[in-house]
């Protein structure tokens, strides 16, 4: 059953990277943290489940439902907690997505109700059993999901201007600024892909665990972040890193261990790593 | 949305009411006013919203029939939101009032334990239609609990799961806090009693969602069933994932998975899982019949067992106020406390010397999707 | 006159770094701003691109007013610059960060990388080829994938003017071009910056190797406190009694 707990470990770090990243992406830009990350991912969720429950059920239209709900909610943020509040003591960007949070925490549950709602099954057939160890299409989709995602940002990254704008106005905005790059563009666009990322993650999330309520995201949104720091905060390939790690750590803990203790377990982990090596796996001091 | 609306604004408008008395200073010798303690939003909103419309249809029955002694009830209602700390702060605010005559609330037991000491220090009822943990009732001489504890329940299940199911070896997962631990507990002492075996028992905390590394371990001891101490939420989103590991086995838990949530959420998954009701809203009994058909009219949804046990607690206290003959709290205490064989909608009531209610459960199985008596 | 600044000032406490400066720059010259260390030289340069604003007086670029821009319009006006402390994308390849300098010049932006449409295709080869060929120009065509920071100093600054260049200027700022180069690397620099005048660029340069001022500066203007004490040509400001007491008075001794 190490087999499974591994692969159960997997399909969940490629929800935990995949948050990881967007965490990397707006501490590259701003170095800050969005504390409004798992209400963008509950918001996702929502948004894919009323696809699937009143417009179609095609999975692809409720995960890019998903995706653009997060695009325009962190847009608005970004307005709000960062630009507006430019010139103003960081903390304050911090505490206005603190805000945030628990504002669009209770709207959606004004709006849908405080319980929890049910999400149909997709690709739950069993794709592979290797060793009594199953996996699902679902699982597969996931991981396969993820890495494509993971992939098209890289080439984003890496292949485009655009990318090429988002590196050099996170390694030095003011230098940015004088190459003629429109720096306000640059962040806001950025802030708005990181949170279209955990939007589509809410959705694959909800599709896993068939479940979308309200307060969804505060979990996976400090795991997300612990996988980020995990892995270095400052790099996207070891925000993926981390996800991935903090996913295997987590369920094979459970193994050897009370499953009470798996939280526990990897942020104990997590803290004795940052005391020895405190910008994470693949962190350097300035790389995005 | 509409209804949701207005009954948050009678809500306030009747919470407003109450200080309006309050702060007056001139405590109205014909109403007698008493507290609700509920999570109207939140993770437990269900419940607490059954807790409020129940009770609220409760009083205006009473109070269309004449009150008691005389004298109208007026219900202040508060939102707990779940959350200890605020049951606390609201325990506060009601004990601080001088013309409350009782409390009914709160919801877990966790909230009503951290409420408890307040209340005993100001010697205040304290009556909770739901809070199950043993320690709780004992807790205070103020404290009360209508839903029996764990105590009662667990035995019934125990036997259901030996004696008629003839499980042997059994699997336990519970949610990690004072309800689910007591709850594991107990069944796993009647089950042992019984000749059976605890295999694997696992936990997880409040907000988990992923419930694949749990269930993974579960299955490698290869039970014969699984017990769950967890909500109906959790006990859904359980079950839907183990229905996705092509894990079946039988699932038996405790009454909070009674929910028809439980069903809308779990949907195929949770066909066959067994829990136990003290209140069957489909009993042929015409007085639950009446319940129900009233309760379903006004709020569009078919009331909970906690929803029956909110109903049953206002009944009891007027039943207690009207053998004490005044609203003194002390006096009313002691009569509440002696109440004997009392007829509520969701059983019998008699209070053991701890105030912990003796009451019988039924089995119920969800049979599809539908939950039915067990014969 | 491109340039013309008039009265510029600038404060930071109570000391005055640019104190009432006037200056004007020829088209198609190369104009030299020199003085003792903390003359001012460096406020003076961030104070025309708009990183530190001035606090009074005018600039005007080609007639227009633009001393209240900001550094991106600066730019986009054809206003380039290097640093005097280096400032690459250190962790970003040469090709990459000499790529940055042609942001000003493409327009599309999201949607163009998205639908990858013909403007934006012709863009990014456009691009590509002018920073090559910059990259060539300052020799360091086959260090292309280093990482910036792995450069040696004098290479650096080469990459610095490269990307400098990749926007296209009218006029460059240099701050301190030569420093950290040896010899036949400033040699190099020299016959570098004469060629961009050859090619119709304007060079505002500051330097502290006097060798390559006199070699190569049309015109010199000398700052000491943050006040323009002399212009003119190599020989007149060699000349110059207060140029020679602000480099060798007793008051720096």
């Amino acid at each position: 059953m190490f087999l499974q707990q591994l692969i159960n470990g997997i399909a969940q770090g490629s929800l935990f990277a995949l948050i990881a990243i967007s965490f990397s992406l707006v501490w590259g830009l701003l170095r800050m943290v969005n504390f409004a990350m798992g209400e963008l991912y509950m918001l996702g969720a929502y948004a894919g489940w009323l696809v699937v429950m009143h417009v179609t059920p095609n999975l692809g239209v409720a995960l890019f439902a998903g995706f653009m709900v997060g695009w325009i909610v962190g847009w608005l943020i970004e307005k709000v907690a960062f630009k507006a509040m430019r010139g103003v003591p960081h903390i304050a960007s911090l505490v206005c997505t603190i805000g945030f949070s628990f504002f669009l925490k209770e709207t959606a549950s004004t709006l849908f109700g405080a319980e929890t709602k049910s999400m149909p099954s997709y690709y739950s057939q069993t794709a592979f059993t290797i060793a009594e160890a199953n996996i699902s299409w679902l699982q597969v989709l996931m991981v396969a999901v993820a890495i494509i995602m993971m992939v098209l940002l890289q080439l984003l990254f890496y292949r485009t201007k655009v990318g090429l704008a988002v590196r050099a106005v996170a390694l030095d905005y003011r230098t940015a600024s004088l190459m003629g790059m429109k720096v306000d563009r640059v962040t806001s666009l950025a802030f708005s892909l990181s949170g279209a990322l955990v939007g589509f993650v809410g959705v694959l999330a909800a599709i896993y665990y068939n479940a979308v309520n309200a307060g969804m995201g505060f979990v996976p949104a400090i795991k997300g972040f612990t996988a980020a720091v995990f892995g270095g905060i400052t790099s996207i390939p070891g925000a993926i890193l981390g996800g991935y790690l903090l996913g295997a750590i987590e369920n094979l803990s459970v193994k050897f261990m009370s499953s009470g203790y798996r939280d526990f377990v990897s942020f104990l982990i997590l803290i004795i790593f940052l005391l020895f090596r405190p910008n994470g796996i693949l962190g350097k001091k300035t790389k995005l | 949305m509409k209804k949701k609306l207005i009954s948050l604004i009678s809500t306030v408008l009747l919470v407003s009411s109450g200080f309006a008395a309050w702060a007056a200073g001139t405590p109205n010798s014909s109403i007698i006013h008493i507290a609700l303690t509920a999570p109207i939003t939140g993770d437990y909103a269900e419940y607490g919203n059954n807790f409020k419309h129940s009770v609220e249809m409760a009083i205006d029955e009473i109070n269309a029939n004449g009150g008691v002694l005389n004298k109208k009830f007026e219900l202040s209602v508060g939102d707990s939101k779940g959350d200890p700390k605020e049951s606390a702060m609201l325990a506060q605010k009601w004990t601080s009032d001088s013309t409350i005559v009782a409390q009914i609330g709160d919801f877990t037991s966790t909230c009503c334990m951290a409420a408890q000491p307040i209340y005993n220090r100001a010697g205040m009822i304290q009556l909770s239609p739901t809070a199950s943990h043993t320690k709780f009732a004992s807790g205070s001489k103020w404290s009360f609990s209508v839903y029996g504890s764990q105590y009662w329940e667990q035995p019934v299940m125990a036997a259901l799961a030996v004696d008629k199911l003839k499980f042997k070896n059994m699997a336990l997962l519970y949610i990690n806090n004072d309800w689910g631990v007591d709850t594991q507990k107990s069944f796993k002492e009647n089950f042992e009693k019984r000749g059976g075996k605890i295999v694997a028992t696992e936990s997880y905390f409040q907000g988990e969602t992923d419930f694949n590394a749990v269930l993974t371990k579960l299955k490698e001891f290869k039970p014969d069933a699984l017990f769950l101490a967890t909500m109906y939420n959790d006990g859904a989103l359980i079950s839907k994932q183990r229905e996705k590991m092509s894990w079946n086995l039988p699932v038996i838990g405790a009454s909070a998975l009674y929910s028809p949530q439980l069903i809308q959420l779990g949907g195929t998954a949770v066909n066959g899982i067994y829990s136990n009701v003290s209140f069957f809203a489909k009993d042929p009994d015409p007085r639950i019949q009446a319940y129900v058909s009233t309760f379903e009219k006004k709020f569009g949804n078919t009331p909970n067992f906690a929803a029956a046990l909110a109903y049953d607690c206002v009944y009891i206290l007027a039943d207690a106020i009207k053998r004490a003959g005044s609203v003194d709290r002390n006096a009313v205490r002691d009569a509440l406390a002696s109440s004997k064989d009392f007829k509520g909608l969701a059983g019998s009531i008699t209070f053991t010397a701890e105030r912990n209610a003796i009451k019988t459960y039924k089995p119920v199985q969800v049979i599809n999707g539908e939950f039915q008596l067990v014969e | 006159m491109i340039l013309e600044i008039t009265k510029l000032e600038k404060k930071f406490g109570g000391l005055t770094a640019v104190n009432a400066v006037d200056l004007s720059v020829k088209e198609e010259t190369i104009h030299a701003v020199i003085g003792p260390n903390g003359a001012g030289k460096t406020t003076f340069f961030n104070n025309i691109t708009s990183i530190i604003p001035a606090d009074s007086g005018r600039i005007i670029w080609k007639g227009e007013r633009i001393e209240r821009l900001s550094p991106q319009a600066i730019s986009a006006k054809g206003i380039a610059r290097t640093f005097q402390n280096i400032r690459l994308f250190a962790y970003m390849s040469v090709l990459d960060n000499v790529i940055t300098g042609t942001h000003n010049h493409y327009k599309s932006f999201v949607w163009g990388a998205i639908s990858r449409n013909a403007r934006y295709r012709r863009e990014e080869k456009e691009s590509r080829e002018l920073a090559m060929e910059l990259i060539e120009k300052v020799g360091l065509a086959d260090k292309r994938h280093e990482y910036a920071r792995n450069l040696p100093y004098g290479e650096q600054r080469k990459l610095e003017i490269a990307r400098a260049l990749a926007s296209k200027p009218k006029l460059l700022l240099l701050d301190e071009p030569a420093a950290g180069m040896n010899n036949a690397e400033t040699e190099e620099l020299d016959q570098f910056i004469r060629a961009l005048r050859e090619d119709g660029l304007t060079v505002l340069i500051i330097e502290h190797d006097v060798r390559l001022i006199m070699s190569i500066a049309d015109r010199i203007t000398v700052l000491d406190y943050g006040v323009k004490i002399a212009e003119g040509n190599a020989v007149e400001v060699q000349n110059d009694d207060r140029v020679i007491e602000a480099y060798l008075g007793k008051r720096r001794a």
